[in-house]
C-alpha cells in the first residue's frame, strides 16, 4: 500500500505535467520555464519556503475540516464559507477584546472564530440530522452567502473611512500572530493545523468516539445496529470540522491580513477537499498533501508573475493531479 | 410599483430563466441514469468560455453554441470516465469538474484575454422581445419529457437509474447508456454556459456563473426529475436572479449584494420545504459493476 503509492504519487503528478504542457505550448509559452517557475517560486528561497507553509495553513485546516465529517458521512462542502464568517468573527473579537494582553486576545480571537464555523455549521446540521435533508446543496449555497455577506460588510458598515479598498480598519496590534521570521510572513499559527491534524488522526483511530465515528461512515446500518448514537456522532463531527474551517479563517485574519476583507484567497476550502481526496481523508497523509497543494498554488503565482501563465492554469494542474491518482488508485484497488 | 418594473421583471426572469433550464434537463438525464453531476457549476463556466471564444473567432453565435457543446462534451467525458468506468465516488469526482471546468475558463479566458475583452453582441430577440434561447430551452425541455416518458429509450435511461441490474438482464448496456446521458448532460451545460456569454451578456466573467449551476441542480430535485416541470421551477430561479437585478437597478433602498443573494435565499426556503418528499431514483450514486 504505501509501496504502491510512492509508484502512483509521481507518475499522476507526471503525467499531469505532460497533459497541461500542451495547454502551455497551445498558448506559446514554454513548459520548462512555467514549470520551473512553480518551483523557485515555492521552495526556491526562504522567502519561497515560508510563503508555501503560509498557504499550507488554512489549505490543511480546511482539509482536516472535510475530513472529520466525511468519515461520519457527512459531507461537508461549506468549508469555504466556515472560512470567512470566521475570518469576519476573528476581525469583530479583536475589535471588542483588542484591549487585553495579547497572550489572552489571540487565544479568545481564535475560538471566537472556532466558534463562527460552528454557527455557520448549524443550519445544514439541523436539516441533515432532524430533517433528513442532503447536507451537500445547503453548505455549498451558504458559501456564496458567506461571501457576498463579508463583501457587504467590508465594502459598508465595516469598511475603513477613506480607505479606496473594501476592507475593515487593521485589528488591534494585540491580536497579531508572532512572526516567526522578520522578512516573512509566515507565523507561529502555522503549527496549529499540525497540532489539528495529529489530533484528528488520534481522536478518529484511537478512541472510542473515532471508532463510531467511521463506523457510521462505513455502514450507518451496521452502527445503527451497534447501538451508536448516529445523530450526536455526527453533530459533533460535522460542528467540530466546521469550527477548524473558521479557524483556517481566524488564522489568516489574525497571522496575515490583519483586516477583513472578501478578498482573501478564493477556494482555499474548495482546494482544501482535494487535499483531503488526495490525502485519502487521512489527517496524517493530508500534512503532505497540504504542503504539495500549497507549493503548486504559490508557485502558480510565481508562474504567472515572470513566465506569463494565466493563474487558472494551476486550477487544472491540481485537478488533473488529483483526477489521475484517484483513477489509478480506484483501479489498482479493483485489481486486487 | 409601475408597470415598467413589472413587464421589465417578467422580460429578464425569463432571460435568467435559461442557463438554468438548459443545465437543468441536462442534468435530469444524467440523475435519471443514476449519475449525480455536481460538477456542472464549472462545465457552465468552460461552455460559457469557448462559445464566446468560438463566436468571437468565426463571428456566428451558433458556431459559438456548438462550440460550447463540444468544450463541455469533451470535459464531461473525464467525469464521465471517473465516476462510471472507473467508480470513484460522484461527489469527489463533481467536485473535481467543477474545479476543473472554472480552472480552464480562467487561463482561457486569460489567454485570450484582448480578443475575450471585446465581447460579442448576444443573440437579439425575436419574439415578445425574448431571444432564441428560452424558446429553443422550452423546445428542449418538452423534447426531452417526450424522450423520458414516451419513447423506449427514455424506459431505458428510467431503468437503469432504478434498477441496474434488472435492466442489465434486459440487455441493456448500463453502463454505455450512462456514458452517453452524462455527455448529453455535459452538451447541456455547454449551452447553460452559453446562454450567459451568448443569450444575455456578450461577456465573459471569472466566476460568472454564480452557483446557477448548483442552483439547477436544486431545481432538478424540486421538480422531481421531470423536464416538464423543471420548467416552472427554472422560472422560479430565473425570477430570484432577474428581482435582484432589476431592484439593483431601480436603487432599492438595500444594500445590493442582500439582492444578489436572493437565488441563494430562494433556494435554502425551497430545501428547507421541498427537499424531503424528493424520492431520488433508487440506483443514483451507485456504481453499477456487472458479476
Amino acid at each position: 500500500m504505501q509501496l504502491k503509492r510512492i509508484v502512483i504519487y509521481p507518475f499522476g503528478f507526471i503525467a499531469a505535467l505532460l497533459i497541461c504542457s500542451v495547454l502551455l505550448i497551445i498558448a506559446g509559452i514554454d513548459p520548462f520555464t512555467a514549470y520551473a517557475s512553480i518551483f523557485t517560486g515555492s521552495f526556491g528561497s526562504a522567502y519561497a519556503i515560508s510563503e508555501t507553509l503560509v498557504k499550507m495553513t488554512p489549505l490543511l485546516l480546511t482539509a482536516i475540516a472535510f475530513t472529520l465529517p466525511y468519515r461520519a458521512g457527512f459531507w461537508n462542502i461549506g468549508g469555504e464559507g466556515q472560512l470567512f464568517i470566521g475570518a469576519l468573527f476573528a476581525t469583530l473579537f479583536a475589535y471588542i477584546f483588542g484591549g487585553m494582553p495579547g497572550g489572552v486576545v489571540i487565544p479568545i480571537v481564535l475560538a471566537g472564530s472556532f466558534l463562527a464555523g460552528i454557527l455557520w455549521m448549524i443550519v445544514p446540521v439541523f436539516m441533515k440530522v432532524k430533517l433528513g435533508i442532503s447536507e451537500i446543496f445547503v453548505t455549498v449555497i451558504l458559501n456564496f452567502v458567506a461571501v457576498l455577506f463579508i463583501h457587504y460588510l467590508t465594502t459598508d458598515p465595516l469598511k475603513e473611512p477613506g480607505n479606496p479598498n473594501p476592507q475593515s480598519a487593521v485589528i488591534p496590534v494585540s491580536a497579531w500572530l508572532v512572526k516567526i521570521l522578520p522578512d516573512a510572513r509566515i507565523h507561529i499559527g502555522f503549527i496549529i493545523p499540525i497540532i489539528a491534524a495529529v489530533a484528528v488522526y488520534l481522536v478518529l483511530h484511537k478512541t472510542t468516539f473515532g471508532y463510531e465515528v467511521r463506523a457510521i461512515g462505513t455502514s450507518i446500518k451496521a452502527a445503527n445496529y451497534a447501538g451508536i448514537k448516529i445523530s450526536r456522532r455526527i453533530v459533533i463531527s460535522a460542528v467540530v470540522g466546521a469550527g477548524l474551517a473558521g479557524l483556517a479563517g481566524g488564522l489568516e485574519i489574525t497571522g496575515i491580513h490583519h483586516f477583513l476583507t472578501a478578498r482573501l484567497p478564493p477556494n482555499l476550502g474548495y482546494f482544501g477537499i482535494l487535499v483531503a481526496v488526495l490525502g485519502k481523508f487521512n489527517p496524517i497523509w493530508e500534512i503532505p498533501a497540504s504542503l504539495f497543494f500549497a507549493a503548486m498554488l504559490v508557485g502558480g503565482e510565481t508562474m504567472q508573475r515572470f513566465a506569463g501563465v494565466p493563474y487558472g492554469m494551476i486550477y487544472v494542474l491540481v485537478s488533473l493531479i488529483t483526477f489521475i491518482i484517484i483513477a489509478i488508485e480506484k483501479i489498482a484497488e479493483r485489481r486486487r | 410599483m409601475d408597470l415598467n418594473f413589472i413587464t421589465g421583471l417578467m422580460s429578464s426572469t425569463l432571460i435568467m430563466t435559461t442557463p438554468i433550464l438548459f443545465a437543468a434537463i441536462g442534468e435530469i438525464f444524467s440523475q435519471r441514469s443514476g449519475i449525480l453531476n455536481l460538477g456542472i457549476e464549472g462545465s457552465m463556466a468552460t461552455g460559457a468560455f469557448f462559445g464566446l471564444l468560438a463566436a468571437i473567432f468565426t463571428g456566428s453565435l451558433w458556431v459559438g453554441l456548438a462550440i460550447a457543446m463540444v468544450s463541455c462534451l469533451l470535459l464531461n467525458t473525464f467525469f464521465a470516465t471517473l465516476s462510471i468506468k472507473i467508480g470513484v465516488n460522484q461527489v469527489i469526482g463533481g467536485l473535481l469538474l467543477w474545479m476543473l471546468g472554472e480552472g480552464i475558463s480562467y487561463y482561457g479566458n486569460r489567454t485570450f484575454y484582448s480578443s475575450m475583452q471585446a465581447g460579442i453582441k448576444p443573440f437579439e430577440a425575436i419574439l415578445f422581445g425574448q431571444n432564441i434561447m428560452i424558446y429553443l430551452a422550452v423546445a428542449l425541455a418538452i423534447i426531452s419529457g417526450l424522450i423520458l416518458f414516451k419513447t423506449t429509450l427514455g424506459l431505458k435511461i428510467r431503468a437503469i437509474g432504478e434498477n441496474p441490474r434488472a435492466a442489465d438482464s434486459a440487455g441493456i448496456g448500463v453502463n454505455r447508456l450512462r456514458f452517453a446521458s452524462v455527455l448529453f448532460g455535459g452538451a447541456m451545460t455547454g449551452l447553460a454556459g452559453a446562454a450567459l456569454t451568448l443569450g444575455i451578456i456578450g461577456h465573459f466573467g471569472e466566476g460568472m456563473v454564480a452557483g446557477r449551476g448548483w442552483i439547477a441542480i436544486i431545481v432538478v430535485i424540486l421538480s422531481k426529475w421531470n423536464p416538464y416541470t423543471a420548467i416552472g421551477s427554472s422560472i422560479l430561479f430565473g425570477f430570484a436572479y432577474a428581482l435582484g437585478a432589476r431592484l439593483i437597478v431601480t436603487g432599492a433602498p438595500v444594500p445590493y449584494h442582500f439582492l444578489l443573494m436572493l437565488p441563494y435565499f430562494f433556494a435554502l426556503i425551497a430545501i428547507f420545504f421541498l427537499f424531503r418528499r424528493a424520492k431520488p431514483p433508487a440506483a443514483l450514486m451507485v456504481p453499477y459493476k456487472r458479476e
